[in-house]
C-alpha cells in the first residue's frame, strides 16, 4: 500500500513539474511530455491495483485510437473546438465514474460518498453537455449567436435549485431515480448555459468549463476514495479558474455577467477627434491611404495587432509575409496581443506561432501598451473592441473600463478590418475617425497581401535607383534579369516545384513571386507531379501550408496538355519529373515514368541548384534546349533576386 | 467522517494552493497550451475509470465504467497530442 501511495505522490509531482515547465516556451514541450509520462505511470499503477482486465485494455485502446485520430487530424485553426470537445469528454468520464461507483455501492454507503458522487455526476454532466455545445458553436455547426430564452436566467437558477434539492433528496432516500434526475437536470443546465454564450465570450466559457472538468475529476476522486484524482483534478480546476479570471478581467466583466449573456446594442462612440487621445497631446500628421507605403518605408518600429478577424480571414500567413518583408529592411516588428482576442485564451499566439512567427515577437497587453507611444506604425488586423479608445471614455457602454491596447497612441495606425461595423460589444470604434488612422476595409488577407506587394514594388523602385551597392555577381545578375524579363512578357505561367524547393526552403520565396505575378494579372498554375518530394503529396503540402490556394494546383494528367500553350514554365528545384527522356527514352524502350511536359512551353525557366541529374540518373536534356534559361543556385537566394529584378523592371516600365 | 476522506480533502486543498502558485506564473503566450495540457491532465479520471471498470459490479456498472474508459482515454491521448502539436510551433 505504501508503494502505491509513493507512486501516486510521484505522479502528482510529475504533473506539477510538467505544468511548471510550461512557464517558458523553451521548456513547455518537455512539460507536456512529463505530463504524458506521469499519466502513463498512473495508468500502470491503476492496472496494478485492479489486475489487468482484457475488456478494460480493449476500451482503453479504442479511446487511444480515437484520441490519436482526432488529435492528428484537426487543424490549428480548429483548436478551440477541439479543446472544448476533449474537455467535454473528460467531464463526461468523471460523471460516468461517479455513476459507476453509485451503481456498485449499496444504499448503506456513508452520506459523504453519496454527496460527493452526486456532485461529481452533476458537475461532470454539466461540463459534458456545455462543452459539446460550445464545440458545436465554435465549429459553426450550431449558430454562434447567443440564444437567449425568455426568462433564461430564472430557468437556470431554478434548475440549479432543483439540482441541489435532488442531491439532498438522494442523501435521504437512496434510489436510482435521483441520480438519473440529477444527470438530466444538470445536462439541461449545461446546454442552457452554453446556449446564450456568443462568440467573443467563448474564451471565458471554455476556461470555465476547463476548470469544471477538473473539479468534476477532483470530486469524483473524493467519491471513489482516490487521492490522485482529487489532487490532479484540483490542479486542473485551479488552472481553469485562473484563466477564467484573466479572461474576465480582460473583458472588464464579471463571470456572472458573461454567463448571463448580453444583447448587442449598437452604441455610438462618444464624440472624438484626435484631440481626446488618452494621456498625450502629441501632434500627429493627418495621413491618407496614399501615404501608407511611405509610412512603412520610414517606420522603424511597427506593431501588428491581430484580432479574431485575422483568424476568420485566415490572414496569418499574409501577415507573416508582410512582417518578414518589413524585418528584412531592418525594421523592428512585434505583435501586440490582447488576452481576449480570439475564441480561447492565447488563441492569437497559437495562430501566429503556427504561421511561423517566433514567440519572442509576441507581446501581451501589459508589455506592449507602454511601447505604443514610441511606435511608428500600428497595423491592426481584424481587431476592433480590443483597440477601441472609447473603452476609457464611453461610460455606460459594455466596454467602458475594459483594458484595451493603446494602439491609438502610435504615430500612425493602419486598420485592416473587414468593415467599419462595431465589434462584438456593439460600441462604435472612435479610432477609425481619427486623423492619423488609415482604414482599409475588406478581407484582411487580400488587404495585407496588397500592402506587401506595394511595399515590395516601392522597394524595387528604390533598388533600381540605387547606383552602387552590393551588386550581385554579373552572371547572376544577367540570369536574374533574363528570367525576370521572360516573366514580365508572359501571360500564362505554370510553376513546377520539386523536392529541391523543399531542400532550399524556398517555398515562401516562391509564394511571394507567385502572389506578385498574380497581382499583375498573370494566370499562374502550380503543376504537381505525384513523385515530387519525399512523401506522396509532399510539395503540395509545403505550399498549402504557407497559404497557396488549392485551386491553383493542377495535376500531372490535367496539366500536361496545357504546357503547349503556356508562355513560361518556371521550374523550381525539379529535375527528373521534368526530364523529356523519362517519357521517351528512345530505342523503342518503354517510358520509365510519366513526366511533366515542361519542354513544350514557349519558354522554360529553371531555378535548380545545379545542372546535375536527379536521383533517377539520366541527364536532363531540357537544360540544353534553345528555349530554356537556367539560373543555377540555391532557390532561396535566386527566387528573391528574380522577384526583385522583376519588380524593378515593372517599376521602371511604369515611369 | 472517516480519516480517508479527511486525507483526501487535505490533498484537495493543498493541490489548490500549490497549483495556484505554479499556474499564475505561466505567461499569456502559453495560455492555450496550458489549457489543452491541463485538459489532458484532467483525464486522470481515467484512473478512476480503470478501477471502476475492473471492480466487477453489475452490468450497468460495467457498461458505465467502460464508457468512462473510452471518454477518458480519448481526452488524455488527444489532449496531450494537440498540446504537443501546438507547443512544437512555438519557436524561438
Amino acid at each position: 500500500m505504501y508503494l502505491e501511495l509513493l507512486v501516486a505522490a510521484l505522479v502528482t509531482i510529475g504533473f506539477l513539474a510538467g505544468i511548471r515547465l510550461m512557464q517558458s516556451p523553451e521548456t513547455a514541450l518537455w512539460g507536456n511530455r512529463l505530463g504524458a509520462a506521469s499519466m502513463a505511470v498512473a495508468i500502470v499503477l491503476a492496472f496494478h491495483l485492479t489486475g489487468i482486465m482484457l475488456s478494460a485494455v480493449v476500451y482503453l485502446a479504442i479511446g487511444a485510437v480515437v484520441g490519436i485520430v482526432i488529435g492528428r487530424k484537426v487543424r490549428m485553426i480548429q483548436m478551440p473546438q477541439t479543446v472544448a470537445l476533449f474537455n467535454g469528454l473528460g467531464g463526461g468520464a468523471s460523471a460516468l465514474v461517479a455513476a459507476t461507483a453509485m451503481a456498485m455501492e449499496g444504499a448503506a454507503a456513508p452520506w459523504v460518498f453519496w454527496l460527493t458522487a452526486a456532485l461529481a455526476l452533476g458537475i461532470g454532466v454539466l461540463t459534458f453537455t456545455g462543452s459539446i455545445l460550445a464545440a458545436l458553436k465554435l465549429q459553426a455547426w450550431v449558430s454562434q449567436r447567443p440564444v437567449i430564452l425568455k426568462g433564461h436566467g430564472a430557468i437556470l437558477a431554478a434548475l440549479l435549485l432543483i439540482g441541489i434539492a435532488l442531491v439532498a433528496l438522494l442523501l435521504v432516500e437512496r434510489t436510482p431515480a435521483y441520480p438519473i434526475a440529477i444527470a438530466v437536470v444538470f445536462a439541461v443546465y449545461g446546454v442552457l448555459m452554453a446556449l446564450r454564450i456568443g462568440g467573443a465570450d467563448m474564451p471565458v466559457v471554455i476556461s470555465l468549463l476547463n476548470s469544471l472538468s477538473g473539479v468534476a475529476a477532483a470530486v469524483s476522486g473524493m467519491a471513489v476514495g482516490n487521492p490522485l484524482l482529487t489532487g490532479v483534478g484540483a490542479l486542473v480546476g485551479v488552472a481553469g479558474m485562473i484563466l477564467t479570471q484573466v479572461m474576465c478581467r480582460a473583458m472588464n466583466r464579471s463571470l456572472a455577467a458573461v454567463l448571463s449573456g448580453f444583447e448587442v446594442k449598437p452604441t455610438p462612440a462618444p464624440v472624438s477627434g484626435s484631440a481626446d487621445l488618452p494621456g498625450d497631446g502629441r501632434e500627429r500628421k493627418r495621413v491618407s491611404e496614399d501615404d501608407l507605403i511611405t509610412l512603412l518605408q520610414q517606420a522603424k518600429k511597427i506593431v501588428f495587432v491581430p484580432g479574431y478577424g485575422m483568424a476568420l480571414a485566415q490572414a496569418q500567413q499574409s501577415v507573416r509575409t508582410l512582417a518578414n518583408a518589413l524585418e528584412r529592411d531592418g525594421k523592428e516588428v512585434t505583435f501586440g496581443i490582447h488576452p481576449v482576442a480570439g475564441r480561447m485564451p492565447g488563441h492569437m499566439n497559437v495562430l501566429l506561432a503556427e504561421a511561423g512567427i517566433k514567440f519572442r515577437k509576441l507581446r501581451d497587453m501589459r508589455l506592449i501598451n507602454p511601447e505604443f507611444s514610441e511606435t511608428d506604425v500600428v497595423i491592426v488586423v481584424g481587431a476592433c473592441d480590443v483597440i477601441n479608445p472609447a473603452a476609457a471614455t464611453a461610460e455606460g457602454t459594455p466596454i467602458y473600463g475594459m483594458p484595451v491596447l493603446h494602439a491609438a497612441e502610435a504615430n500612425a495606425v493602419v486598420v485592416c478590418n473587414l468593415d467599419e461595423k462595431p465589434g462584438y460589444s456593439g460600441v462604435e470604434n472612435s479610432l477609425y475617425r481619427q486623423e492619423h488612422v488609415i482604414t482599409l476595409w475588406g478581407d484582411a488577407k487580400e488587404t495585407i497581401s496588397r500592402i506587401t506587394n506595394d511595399y515590395r514594388a516601392a522597394r524595387g523602385t528604390i533598388a533600381a535607383e540605387r547606383t552602387a551597392g552590393e551588386a550581385p555577381a554579373a552572371d547572376e545578375s544577367a540570369a536574374a534579369n533574363a528570367i525576370a524579363g521572360a516573366l514580365r512578357e508572359a501571360e500564362r505561367i505554370i510553376v513546377v516545384p520539386g523536392y529541391g524547393m523543399a531542400l532550399a526552403r524556398a517555398q515562401e520565396a516562391l509564394k511571394t513571386l507567385i502572389d506578385i505575378l498574380e497581382s499583375h494579372g498573370k494566370e499562374v498554375t502550380v503543376a504537381l507531379h505525384p513523385l515530387a518530394g519525399r512523401i506522396l503529396g509532399h510539395v503540395p503540402f509545403l505550399l498549402v501550408d504557407i497559404g497557396v490556394q488549392l485551386d491553383k494546383f493542377d495535376f500531372l494528367a490535367n496539366v500536361n496538355p496545357r504546357f503547349a500553350d503556356t508562355d513560361v514554365a518556371l521550374v523550381v528545384g525539379a529535375c527528373d519529373i521534368t526530364n523529356p527522356v523519362a517519357m521517351d527514352p528512345g530505342d523503342g524502350q518503354p517510358a520509365p515514368m510519366p513526366a511533366l511536359r515542361v519542354s513544350e512551353a514557349k519558354r522554360v525557366l529553371v531555378c535548380n541548384l545545379n545542372d546535375r541529374p536527379g536521383p533517377s540518373g539520366p541527364a536532363n536534356p531540357l537544360y540544353a534546349m534553345q528555349h530554356v534559361t537556367a539560373f543555377w543556385g540555391d532557390a532561396a537566394h535566386t527566387l528573391p533576386l528574380i522577384t526583385e529584378r522583376y519588380l524593378e523592371a515593372s517599376a521602371t516600365a511604369k515611369t | 467522517m472517516n480519516p480517508d476522506f479527511i486525507m483526501i480533502l487535505t490533498v484537495f486543498v493543498l493541490a489548490i494552493f500549490v497549483g495556484f502558485e505554479v499556474i499564475t506564473k505561466i505567461p499569456p503566450i502559453l495560455h492555450t497550451p496550458l489549457m489543452s495540457g491541463s485538459n489532458a491532465i484532467s483525464g486522470i479520471t481515467l484512473v478512476g475509470a480503470i478501477v471502476a471498470a475492473g471492480a466487477g459490479g453489475g452490468v450497468i456498472a460495467t457498461v458505465l465504467g467502460l464508457l468512462a474508459l473510452i471518454f477518458a482515454t480519448t481526452n488524455v491521448v488527444g489532449g496531450f497530442l494537440v498540446t504537443h502539436r501546438m507547443l512544437k510551433k512555438f519557436k524561438k
